[in-house]
């Protein structure tokens, strides 16, 4: 019997780009699985835990754990909110019995995307075409919590006609971070402006990421500087899902 | 304020966070300063016992020291003394090392007199107790034969290292220095790397910000049996 | 010196704008980040010297009083004078008390972060006294009125042509012809100066990176040489040293040592580390007649006892400023108080009381990069969220807080977040498609003064999804 794999969505893909949700079940598929999209599912709650507020942040984790009770394993496209699933969630509970050892039991089944279909199910390949250099910015949470980093780089690279390049500070922050890209717009900004002199150095003909956050405040830095350097993410490009502009493109944008 | 109350804040937070009662840290300190921890070593302070003049040697030079290897004491003078013409010195300090003093110097060397202090111009030599190969460090320990001064004051420091008192790790020095000294460590016990530096001017590196701008070590001596 | 950190914005808006700065801060990623790399690639071992680092730490700090009473037994055994301080007052004035009671005028500083926090050089000069820094980088923002920007390298913000201005201004016996347009000839200039007022200091006051309570000793780190000769020729030395600074045994602070150069500069080792136990002895030529240690709490204790204990781990190599996009971006005067980049966003807060400093523990992308190099694993980001926590009510604009509060009723409400999410999108989308971007949005002024808002694809995926179920074509 297939997996049944919940998708969590995440709230900005809800709300802001569609399309890398439905990349991203298609990968799940594809990798043998069968996909639910719980409808209890908002958001993770890790804007409110990093803004200080618990109370929410545990609110938003029990609805989270409750709504995917009956799934063997729960995916999410974006390594930040699947972090805050494995890691922070048990965190949020610590020392509070039953509630914990739930919140741990469902930290066990989250998986980001990319680790999920090539770590989870094994998955080396995949049928996308993709004719050009691409360079591949590991956020943060992703990368330094979850550890992800050859997962989505592997999957890349199987892609028809893709050239992985990598930027030299392979490591470094776009400078989003949530609520801090609001915050403190010019100090986020400036981290952009430094990660996308690194990114672009490598002369690529796209951009990836395994996180929208990340891609809006990339994508809305080039365009406002009048680059036209295109954003998406990694999923689009692993299912080929191009269809739809580029992050912060417009329609009829297509390329790439 | 005094000790007392001082420490009973201290312990109040330390009861808070970690929930022990004093007895328990009592015997936990006691039993950590009586047996100080064995903590994993890096590969470099691991080296075989044959490999540590190399690595000692190899470290003290990537940091601009001079290493020069002489048979035994008795020719520790001729090696400074070309070393002194070689940077054009005159002035050699020493401490009140008799070590120093019976050796046959051609120009006996100038016992310090600790009311002067040495000027830029001047070099010193002193002892050494112990050499670690891990990071190519001296172990110096400030007595009347090796006065800490002359290890920063002066443009040149020659430091003599017995080469069966190189050992492999900091752990190794230390517990020489416990057996040297078994009531109280020297006032100072200076772990020199190389000469003085900075890089505090747009981090650019720059030899002589303060101590000596040049460290010369002499080894001497048979090595230590190696076991 | 007065906190300016209430006004951390303008601050780092100030330092954004400033392309010296930048320039300064832009050699931190080939130099410090780099050099460390380097020196982590040379050791294998060295996430396991990490994590024997922390436990040491964690070990001390849970015994910290009984460390230190039998630090203060060895030491005073040894000879020297032990002091206790509960605050910056009290540290003050007992240093004070030691200067004039031995008739000094002239003290040698080495380099001492606690010296600053303490704001000791001000209360020593309103005394009377004349207070030099003898660490390069700190005397360089010493003649300039200014305070170090980096824990390690104080004047990191400073060029070259800076210092050579600065010393042509304040040494007065500089004549126009001297050549100072190297690093060397800068470095040179400096020795020569205060070499002349190490032989004419009365007393030493340095820090200390260690105290071994094994030993009794202060352990001193330095590179130049700067602390031994405040430590070795005055009279008198003062170490001013915070109770954190405890370790157990030689032993640990070899470990420690390990980490700390390699964390900080790259090097294996710094040139000079040395262990400084009691006055002179009988026999010794040199020395210091006197020695006193200052042993400061300054709301350490309290940081203990209100779960911010991890902090005290920190060892001061300033590997978090190194790696910190936000710290690369600002420099370390913008943090507005004594310790900049994420180890200072999670002290200053306990220092001055988060009220104060509330917007340096929110400045942060948690990128989680300090904890990432952290030499005694400090969970940075999770301190720094703590404090989020306590100053919550406070923090961001009424504006902000609402919003967030608005959107965490709908958040937990899965139903009315999705007809509302809908509405909304729907309308936003409309807007935006045309263009694909929003070059200003008003509630969103924050985002769109810097970036474009990329406009929402026009459904929810939630929606879609619904109809992908009911087998309505995409």
């Amino acid at each position: 019997m297939q997996p049944r794999v919940g998708l969590f969505v995440t709230c900005l893909v809800d709300l802001m780009r569609p399309s890398i949700g439905f990349a991203a079940a298609r990968l799940i598929e594809d990798a043998g699985c069968a996909v639910t999209v719980p409808t209890g599912q908002t958001c993770c709650g890790q804007p409110a835990y990093n803004a200080g507020d618990r109370k929410t942040a545990r609110e938003l984790a029990l609805q989270t754990i409750r709504a995917f009770g009956d799934c063997d394993f729960v995916v999410a496209p974006s390594g930040s909110c699947a972090a805050m699933l494995r890691l922070h969630y048990p965190a949020l509970f610590k020392g509070q019995g039953e509630t914990e050892l739930e919140a741990k039991a469902f930290a066990e089944r989250v998986h980001e995307l990319t680790d999920f279909l090539a770590n989870v199910r094994r998955k080396t390949e995949t049928s996308a075409r993709f004719v050009g250099r691409v360079v591949h910015h590991d956020a943060c949470a992703g990368l330094r919590e979850l550890g992800i980093k050859n997962a989505p780089r592997r999957l890349l690279s199987s892609v028809a006609g893709l050239e992985l390049v990598e930027a030299p500070e392979t490591t470094a922050c776009c400078g989003f971070g949530g609520l801090f890209s609001v915050k403190y717009p010019e100090v986020s900004t400036a981290i952009a402006d430094r990660r996308i002199a690194d990114l672009t150095s490598t002369a690529p003909d796209l951009v990836t990421a395994g996180d929208l956050g990340c891609l809006m405040h990339l994508a809305g830095r080039l365009h406002r500087t009048g680059n036209p350097l295109p954003c998406r993410h990694v999923a689009e490009v692993l299912a080929g899902e191009m269809a739809a502009p580029p992050i912060a493109g417009r329609a009829g944008d297509t390329a790439p | 304020m005094s000790r007392s109350t001082f420490l009973v804040r201290v312990r109040g937070a330390v009861e808070t966070a970690s929930g022990t009662t004093a007895a328990t840290r009592q015997s936990a300190v006691a039993g950590r300063l009586a047996h100080p921890p064995r903590h994993p070593l890096p590969i470099c302070a691991k080296a075989r016992s044959q490999d540590w003049e190399k690595e000692l040697i190899a470290a003290l030079e990537a940091r601009g020291g001079n290493v020069v290897v002489i048979p035994d004491l008795a020719a520790l003078p001729r090696a400074v003394e070309s070393q002194l013409l070689h940077e054009q010195r005159t002035h050699l300090l020493v401490g009140d090392d008799p070590r120093l003093a019976v050796l046959p110097w051609s120009i006996p060397p100038q016992r310090w007199n600790p009311a002067q202090k040495p000027d830029d111009g001047t070099a010193a030599l002193t002892h050494a107790v112990a050499a670690v190969a891990e990071t190519g460090t001296l172990v110096l320990a400030s007595s009347a034969a090796s006065p800490a001064t002359l290890a920063f004051l002066p443009e040149t420091h020659i430091v003599a290292v017995a080469r069966d008192t190189i050992v492999g790790s900091f752990e190794a020095a230390f517990s020489r220095l416990r057996t040297a000294f078994p009531d109280r460590l020297p006032r100072a016990v200076n772990l020199v790397s190389g000469p003085s530096r900075t890089s505090d001017i747009e981090g650019r590196l720059v030899k002589g910000a303060h101590g000596p701008r040049r460290l010369v070590v002499v080894l001497y001596g048979a090595p230590a049996e190696t076991t | 010196m007065t906190p300016a950190t209430r006004t951390f914005r303008e601050n780092a808006r100030t330092a954004l704008g400033d392309a010296k700065l930048a320039k300064a801060l832009g050699g931190l990623p080939t130099g410090l980040v780099a050099q460390r790399a380097a020196a982590k690639a040379r050791v294998p071992e060295f996430e396991t010297l990490r994590t024997a680092a922390r436990d040491i730490r964690d070990h001390t700090l849970s015994n910290l009083d009984v460390y230190l009473s039998a630090f203060a037994d060895k030491a005073e055994a040894a000879g020297a004078r032990i002091h206790w301080a509960a605050d910056a007052v009290e540290a003050r004035t007992v240093i004070a008390h030691i200067a004039l009671k031995n008739g000094a005028r002239l003290v040698a500083k080495g380099k001492s972060m606690i010296s600053e926090e303490i704001a000791l050089n001000a209360y020593l000069e309103s005394l009377g006294l004349e207070v030099f820094e003898s660490d390069l980088g700190e005397y360089l923002v010493q003649i300039r009125n200014e305070t170090p920007s980096h824990i390690i390298v104080p004047a990191i913000h400073l060029s070259r042509d800076d210092v050579e201005a600065d010393f042509r201004r304040h040494h007065a016996h500089l004549v126009p012809d001297r050549d100072l347009s190297t690093a060397e000839a800068l470095v040179a200039e400096a020795r020569a100066v205060l070499r002349e007022r190490f032989l004419a200091a009365d007393i030493g006051i340095t820090g200390a990176n260690f105290l071994v309570a094994e030993t009794g000793s202060a352990i001193l780190v330095t590179n130049e040489g700067n602390g031994d000769l405040s430590a070795h020729l005055p009279k008198t030395h003062i170490v001013l040293a915070s109770i954190d600074k405890i370790v157990p045994t030689l032993a640990d602070a070899a470990t420690l040592l390990r980490v700390l150069a390699r964390s900080a500069t790259g090097q294996d080792m710094t040139a000079y580390t040395s262990l400084l136990t009691g006055p002179r002895l009988q026999a010794d030529p040199d020395g210091p007649g006197e020695c006193h240690i200052v042993i400061l709490d300054n709301g350490r204790s309290e940081m203990l006892r209100s779960g911010l204990g991890e902090a005290l781990r920190c060892i001061r190599c300033g590997a978090c400023l190194n790696h910190c996009p936000v710290y690369n971006a600002i420099g370390g005067h913008a943090y507005g108080w004594v310790y900049a980049g994420p180890i200072g966003a999670v002290l200053t807060p306990a220092f001055l009381g988060v009220d104060q400093a509330s917007d340096l523990p929110s400045a942060s992308s948690f990128c989680g990069k300090c904890e990432e190099v952290c030499p005694v694993r400090i969970p940075l980001t999770s301190l720094m969220r703590t404090w989020r926590e306590r100053s919550r009510a406070t923090s961001g604009s009424a504006l902000q807080r609402m919003a967030l509060a608005a959107w965490s009723f709908t958040a937990r409400r899965p139903r009315l977040y999705h007809a509302a999410t809908r509405l909304g999108i729907a309308m936003l989308s409309a807007l935006g498609r045309p263009r694909g971007v929003f070059r200003r949005l008003p509630f969103a002024r924050g985002w769109t003064a810097s970036r474009d808002f990329p406009a929402p694809q026009g459904r929810t995926f939630q929606q879609h999804w619904a109809e992908r179920e009911r087998g309505v074509p995409r």
